[in-house]
């Protein structure tokens, strides 16, 4: 047998020419072979037709014609038998060829057998008896076929073959296309299965059957691949044949849908499901009317004037002219590529060259339009179909499982799905009726408690209606909720704000899908951009790695991707936070490393090195605490480094460093010997005065501890040094206890003289500073170890010397478990002892600290918010900063008017000094700024070109030619022209202090330069235009209130509108970029300024530490929309400034 | 060629591609647009390159030493859909506008097609800030002008006057780098395509066949710069990187042999060095490796052209300094390549040879475990 490409022509003309039966051969969603189907059988006139369509279910036929039917609807059929899923889905659109078949066989009443094997056939491979010749299989001839075609596989075959090019053909010669196209996939694939073939044998006997019926003129509209297997003529071409009867037939129960076009696409999962719906339905409509595809043209421009609303919608300028050259695009490619009519590929691609212009919002413009072709369209069923029965199956599947069906009365049931298989399957079934949105179940337990879920559930006739509704989605509650969660996938995918429903997948058990999502999420990036929800999505699925989510096993694999990636875009967001001064930096991280606790990246190694380097001390401890505790560092090189804090000359860094480690990893200091040792060695070996000196900061790094921390501390050191679990008791009775103790030792020995004793640790009281190896001293000097830890810890130490201390330290940092920000009224409620005023503080803290120690308190004490503090001492004695500034300002809201004025030489002062200092730095770039044009006035350096030009009139000729020129053009100084706006927008929300202070000097420099002019907008959610002070740094910072939540969309928008001319303004953006809502929005904001012209570039600090906590995600988000991020100083502001303007 | 033509380092493509463009012209049947030297459909042909050889028509009578049949080369690797459309939007009245990263021949596209289309790619404007008006209209012989006054004579015309009057393409290389101001001449010029000469009181109309292909970066000062009005009057296409393997690693072979036979010596072309050079170029560019693991990816744009200039730079360096490994230049030259604005890039790359370097290596493939020993020069 010759296997080339003759053979498949020879075999299309057998099929062919074949009466008996009259092929039609058919994709299952084919608008051309829809729209041509009618005429196929006009021609022919059969007197009975045969389909590929389950024997068993052919009473559904006449409901599927019906008249009043309103494709798409869908055909669904299980086996009546509990606990099988064996499950047949049948859709049909006005574009599928068996629908028009069926169609034109009631309007022309011919009679129509459903010629395919039974849905409820049951196939046993074992029990068949095949001729099993491989069937010819030429790859060769097909390579070349589908190159030539330019076919990627059949699917495409079929498009380049029949749909893009039935345009203007018979339908004979679209039949004849058709067979050759089934024939190709027939002979270029894998050799049929068992199943293919056994089905096939159904349909040769049904023929058989109607032939010896008597009908002579019988058309048979089957797949095309099928009808080489059907036809007897083939048989002798060595084509695998099955003769085997089918064994068994299940009973089926079918009912039939409305179905939809977003079930229908492709992309929604269903496995057999077509591409654009929208468009093969104008296909279908438009040849279906006139065949030689004259209107396909309008109906391209119909649908490109959809995409382009869509757009437009989306903020995208599609104007006339845009539309005009897609549509003339469209028509040329098809052109071009030889295409009969104009295609879906022309028309996409002409939309993607017209409309999309290389924007930061291409992806979701791309989304946009392809939902315009797959939009939505419902199905009706008529009258006579019988009710979907998705209702009534789950009201059988809640009664199996012994959940109320009946009372409206809700009632709780606790579940434990780890325990019991019933509970598991209750749990899933309650989270998939969610998922739907039926109100039967109420979940009141914590979404992430694994143990036990509790669910409040009632049966009410919401319940019910609700359940009617969702019928187009499936039958029972597993495929109900299954394809609702896919459209809502769809949608997802589309809407670039909406998130993805990754724990619905999860929750409802549909591992494949949650695969999908994962998959999608990886691909288009598409994670939530703040630190929570990522780690919230990471517990997620480290749970499920864990396999605490219920036998819940999706794909290994995208798993362990989209881990790993939330590690990395959580490290990459703490990166943001490497110098960040505050503790709950810390506590993200700390959060981050206890998520990959069981299988740590590398990249999450280096970060926590990269954090021991870091110029922040919080940050440096967290970072050595982490390491040690994931196994990579030794505790005794952290250990060595927390016992060296005393040595730092900076109190702050000290401070820093230890509440670092507490913060981070307090039961590794508690536990871990190698960590705590050296510290604690410190500690009690130090002297009074040393220790005193070091007293202040040690007692503000441990007030991080919570109460019961500071109670299970306190134990713990009872535990280790067993001297102090006196603590609470007397001190210096424990020299006493013991010497009873000893005593009391030796007299046991001389009573059990046989009996092996450990011995004792003696000891003793010494006021000497050596220390032996073997005792403890409880002292070195005469502040008792006790009463050191009491002091450190803020109790109240029994020994009445240090009560003072005691007393001190606690007013600034609360009493016992207090801790940051705890106010104490002076002359009031106070625990125990407390001051008067704040003056008698003052002094007793002179006389018992060092006055750098001194210092330190009174500013925490300005930190802590204490009124009083700023208003009743003496500030002015402290040396200004801008640290004492920042306090101030937080401080701003809480005092009264005169109050503020008493400030301000103060804050003046302050102000002062920091203009002076940056002026000198900042003028020197922004000096020699010129305009671009050129003027009239005398001033500065001839402009000879224009000179040249605007004289070209007045020229002499003697001989040579002499130009007279009598107007001259010069180039122009900056003069008091504001030629250029500049935007300072600054984030006055908590945390910002600092570069609030340094933009409003920088502001008032840059306002004094000639060709400026800067508008300040200082904004939390609201936005407030604080122009008018510009040149007035110290009344800004006084107008400007610290605090609130941060909505940097609004405040952009507000600049936006202010513009005058965008290509002539800069905007600078101060902020931590922390948005508080979806930062979409603001996104767009920053493309469409960028597309208008406007310069700009965002700062994170704007301070001279050069330290800077932002949200990377969100700066890196806006550095792609056309803002440059980054941390700098006023100098290089100025300088980014100078580059445009000069 | 003649030899002169051989000794120029470069050569327009009309020069380079010839006797394909002659051959093509005679063997072209179908309609040309007007101004047109090939059809659309002759155009795609000769970007795009044919398996089989092309035959010319019966009965057409060719001039002596031509053959009767060709192959045409394949000059650029990708889409077929793209030079497609790229080639229907020439056709209209809009300009086209080639975007993409850097090192994805948008530049070597536009000369094709110019080429391809008017006969000639000369008529360039390379886009710089320095750009004045006079590149994009007209400029004046001073000395003339003050001589004889306002003559046609004393105009100097901009290479897009000059394509408007012979009917050809303009070309505007990273177009982007103009001044705005400056960008937005064209607005009126693809409009209504007339330059008025208001010295001259003449308006100079462009001929059938003109059109402006413009290329811009993706990266630095992108299309968002550009007004919303120009933007209007271009079709944008975006040139993808290679997305094929082999096909890529084939480019870089026959670019890099190109390029080592100009230097005058003989040098041979490590295989092996190359497919790892195109391998890490590749992993890097997508963020993810051959076998599937994730890359974290470095800031820099990994371009094919830079990959080309890698291999190169390799293969002299054997050439010359034959005694030291050549596997030990490769860390050297690719941190050179990948650290270039961000030092956090220089963390990637190392990440990167502790990952999909070290796993290659660990699955016995020989030149990988040799790049992965010499992770120390990374440091």
């Amino acid at each position: 047998m010759k296997s080339s490409g003759e053979t498949f022509i020879k075999t299309a003309e057998i099929l062919a020419a074949s009466q008996s039966p009259f092929f039609i051969g058919v994709r299952h969603h084919s608008p051309v072979l829809s729209a041509f189907a009618g005429r196929m059988l006009d021609e022919f006139k059969p007197d009975c037709v045969l389909m590929e369509f389950p024997a068993d279910l052919e009473d559904v036929i006449p409901l599927i014609s019906h008249a009043q039917t309103i494709a798409p609807v869908a055909l669904s059929a299980r086996s009546k038998e509990a606990g099988h899923h064996s499950e047949v889905f049948y859709p049909f659109a006005d574009f599928s060829p068996e629908l028009q078949v069926m169609r034109w066989c009631r309007e022309n009443d011919i009679p129509l057998k459903a010629a395919d094997l039974p849905a409820g056939a049951v196939h046993n491979p074992e029990n068949e008896t095949s001729e099993t010749i491989d069937a010819p299989n030429s790859p060769g001839v097909s390579e070349s076929l589908m190159k030539h075609f330019e076919a990627d596989d059949t699917h495409e075959l079929w498009e380049r073959m029949i749909e893009e090019s039935g345009a203007g053909r018979t339908s004979e010669e679209l039949r004849r296309s058709a067979l050759l196209c089934g024939i190709i996939m027939r002979m270029t694939g894998e050799s049929p299965d068992s199943e293919t073939l056994v089905r096939e044998a159904h349909m040769r006997k049904t023929l058989e059957e109607a032939i010896s019926d008597g009908y002579k003129r019988i058309a048979f509209v089957c797949g095309s691949y099928h009808c080489v297997g059907i036809s007897a003529q083939t048989l002798s071409l060595d084509f695998p044949r099955n003769t085997h009867a089918v064994s068994e037939i299940r009973e089926m129960d079918s009912c039939l849908v409305p179905y939809s076009f977003s079930l229908l696409d492709s992309r929604s999962g269903y496995a057999s499901g077509i591409d654009f719906p929208l468009w093969r339905q104008k296909v279908w409509e438009n040849l279906y009317e006139s065949p030689d595809g004259s209107t396909l043209d309008n109906a391209a421009l119909e649908l490109i004037l959809k995409a382009a609303r869509k757009m437009r919608e989306m903020n995208m300028l599609i104007t006339f002219p845009d539309i005009r050259e897609t549509w003339r695009m469209a028509l040329d490619l098809s052109a071009l590529r030889s295409h009969k009519s104009v295609t879906i590929r022309d028309i996409t691609d002409a939309i993607e060259a017209s409309c999309i212009k290389g924007d930061a919002r291409d992806i979701f413009a791309r989304r946009g339009i392809e939902s315009v072709f797959s939009e939505e369209r419902q199905g009706h069923l008529c009258p006579q179909a019988p009710i979907p029965p998705l209702g009534k199956n789950v009201q059988t599947e809640l009664e199996a499982l012994g959940l109320p069906v009946k009372s409206a009365t809700p009632a709780v049931f606790r579940l434990s799905p780890a325990e019991s298989p019933k509970d598991l399957k209750r749990h899933i079934l309650l989270c998939r009726l969610e998922i739907l949105g039926i109100p039967y179940g109420e979940r009141i337990s914590e979404r992430d408690t694994n143990i036990t879920t509790v669910w409040r559930v009632a049966w009410t006739p919401f319940v019910h209606s609700a359940l009617g509704f969702l019928a187009v989605y499936g039958q029972d509650s597993f495929s109900a909720a299954r394809g609702y969660l896919k459209v809502m996938f769809r949608k997802a995918c589309e809407t670039p704000d909406e998130d993805i429903p990754l724990y619905a997948a999860a929750e409802g058990a549909f591992p494949d899908l949650f695969s999908e999502m994962a998959t999608f999420i990886i691909e288009n990036s598409r994670f939530p951009s703040d630190a929570a929800s990522l780690q919230h999505m990471g517990i997620l699925i480290s749970r499920i790695k864990q396999g605490l989510l219920y036998q819940f096993e999706p794909d290994h694999d995208v798993l362990e991707a989209l881990f790993d990636i939330i590690i990395n875009k959580l490290i990459s967001l703490h990166e943001g936070h490497i110098n960040s001064p505050s503790i709950d930096s810390i506590r993200a991280i700390s959060a981050t490393v206890a998520m990959a606790s069981n299988s740590m990246p590398r990249t999450l190694y280096w970060f926590l090195e990269r954090c021991t380097s870091s110029p922040s001390q919080l940050i440096s401890a967290c970072g050595w605490c982490n390491l040690v505790m994931a196994g990579k560092t030794e505790g005794s090189v952290a250990g060595s480094i927390l016992g060296s804090v005393f040595e730092l000359g900076d109190i702050s860094s000290a401070r820093d460093f230890t509440k670092g480690v507490l913060a981070s990893a307090l039961n590794l200091f508690e536990m871990d010997e190698t960590v705590s040792g050296p510290f604690h060695e410190r500690i009690r070996t130090m002297n009074d005065d040393t220790f005193l000196s070091h007293l202040p900061w040690l007692r503000d790094a441990f007030s991080v501890l919570s109460s019961a921390d500071r109670q299970r501390f306190v134990s713990i050191l009872g535990v280790r040094e067993d001297h102090l679990s006196g603590i609470f008791t007397d001190s210096g009775d424990a020299a006493i206890l013991a010497r009873c103790d000893k005593a009391g030792f030796e007299k046991v020995k001389e009573l059990f003289p046989d009996i092996e004793f450990a011995q004792p640790v003696i000891k003793t009281d010494s006021t000497s500073p050596a220390v032996q190896d073997e005792t403890y001293t409880v002292t070195v000097g005469k502040i008792s170890l006790n009463a050191r830890w009491q002091l450190i810890l803020g109790i109240m130490p029994r020994d009445k010397n240090y009560a003072a201390h005691a007393r001190a330290l606690s007013a600034v940092f609360g009493a016992g478990g207090g801790g940051e920000g705890s106010h104490l009224d002076f002359g009031g409620a106070g625990s125990g002892d407390s001051y008067p005023t704040v003056r008698e503080w003052e002094a007793d803290i002179g006389g018992l600290f060092t006055s750098e120690n001194r210092d330190f308190l009174v500013e925490k004490a300005v930190r802590e918010n204490w009124a009083a503090a700023v208003t009743d001492l003496d500030i002015d004695a402290l040396p200004p900063s801008v640290d004492l500034l920042e306090s101030i300002m937080s401080l701003k809201g809480s005092l009264s008017e005169d109050r503020i004025a008493r400030l301000r030489p103060l804050i003046k002062r302050i102000v002062d000094e920091l203009t002076k200092r940056l002026r000198s730095r900042v003028s020197s770039a922004l000096s020699g700024i010129k305009t671009p044009f050129s003027s009239r006035r005398k001033s500065g350096s001839i402009d000879l070109k224009r000179t040249v030009k605007g004289n070209l009139s007045k020229v002499i000729f003697d001989p040579n030619p002499v130009i007279m020129a009598d107007h001259f053009y010069f180039r122009k100084r900056a003069a008091r022209r504001m030629e250029y706006t500049v935007f300072l927008l600054v984030d006055v929300s908590g945390s910002m202090n600092r570069s609030v202070i340094f933009s409003a000097v920088t502001a008032a420099i840059i306002a004094s330069l000639p060709a400026v002019e800067v508008k300040f907008l200082a904004f939390n959610t609201e936005t407030v235009d604080l122009s008018g002070l510009v040149s007035d740094p110290l009344s800004l910072l006084l107008e400007v209130d610290i605090g609130g939540g941060t909505d940097i969309f609004r405040a952009l928008k507000t600049a936006h509108s202010m513009m005058k001319s965008p290509p002539r303004s800069f905007l600078v953006l101060v902020s931590d970029f922390e948005e508080n809502s979806s930062d979409y929005p603001m996104m767009r904001e920053i493309a469409a300024m960028a597309e208008a012209g406007v310069k700009m570039t965002g700062i994170a600090a704007l301070d001279d530490t050069g330290k800077a906590v932002y949200n990377t995600q969100t700066a890196s988000k806006a550095a792609a929309a056309g803002m440059a991020v980054g941390v700098s100083s006023p100098l290089d502001l100025a300088r980014w400034l100078a580059g445009y303007l000069k | 060629m003649t030899t002169k033509e051989k000794s120029y380092q470069s050569l327009p493509a009309e020069i380079l591609w010839k006797e394909e463009l002659d051959w093509l012209e005679l063997y072209d049947q179908n309609p040309k647009p007007p101004g047109w030297r090939l059809s659309p459909a002759t155009v795609v042909t000769f970007i795009i390159g044919t398996d089989e050889p092309l035959r010319m028509p019966k009965g057409k009578k060719l001039p002596s030493g031509t053959n009767a049949t060709l192959r045409v080369t394949p000059k650029y690797v990708g889409n077929r859909s793209l030079i497609e459309r790229c080639t229907v939007t020439l056709a209209g009245e809009r300009g086209l506008m080639l975007v993409g990263e850097p090192g994805t021949a948008k530049s070597m596209l536009s000369e094709l097609f110019a080429a391809a289309i008017s006969g000639t790619s000369s008529f360039t404007i390379q886009g710089t800030a320095g750009v004045p008006e006079e590149a994009f209209r007209y400029g004046w012989n001073y000395s003339m002008l003050l001589g004889k006054g306002p003559v046609p004579e004393a105009l100097v015309p901009s290479p897009v006057l000059s394509a408007m009057r012979q009917g050809a393409i303009v070309r505007v290389e990273e177009i982007t780098r103009c001044m705005p101001e400056i960008q937005d001449m064209l607005i009126s010029i693809l409009s209504e395509r007339v330059i008025a000469i208001p010295e001259l009181e003449i308006m100079e109309r462009a001929l059938q066949g003109f059109s402006v292909i413009a290329t811009a970066n993706l990266r630095d000062r992108g299309v968002n710069e550009m007004s919303a009005a120009l933007k209007r009057r271009f079709n944008f296409e975006t040139v993808p990187p290679i997305a094929d393997a082999a096909l890529e690693l084939d480019l870089v072979k026959r670019q890099t042999r190109n390029l080592l036979d100009r230097s005058g010596f003989d040098i041979p072309l490590d295989e092996e060095i190359t497919q790892a050079i195109v391998t890490a170029f590749r992993d890097l560019r997508t963020g993810l490796s051959a076998e599937g693991w994730t890359v974290d990816k470095p800031s820099t744009v990994m371009s094919t052209a830079e990959a080309v200039s890698v291999s190169v730079s390799m293969a002299l360096e054997k050439a010359f300094f034959p005694s030291k490994d050549i596997h030990s230049a490769f860390p050297g030259y690719l941190l050179g390549t990948v650290e270039k604005d961000e030092p956090a890039d220089r963390g990637k790359l190392l990440a990167y040879w502790d990952g999909p370097v070290a796993r290659r290596g660990k699955n016995d493939d020989p030149v990988w475990k040799k790049l992965h020993d010499l992770k120390d020069v990374l440091k």
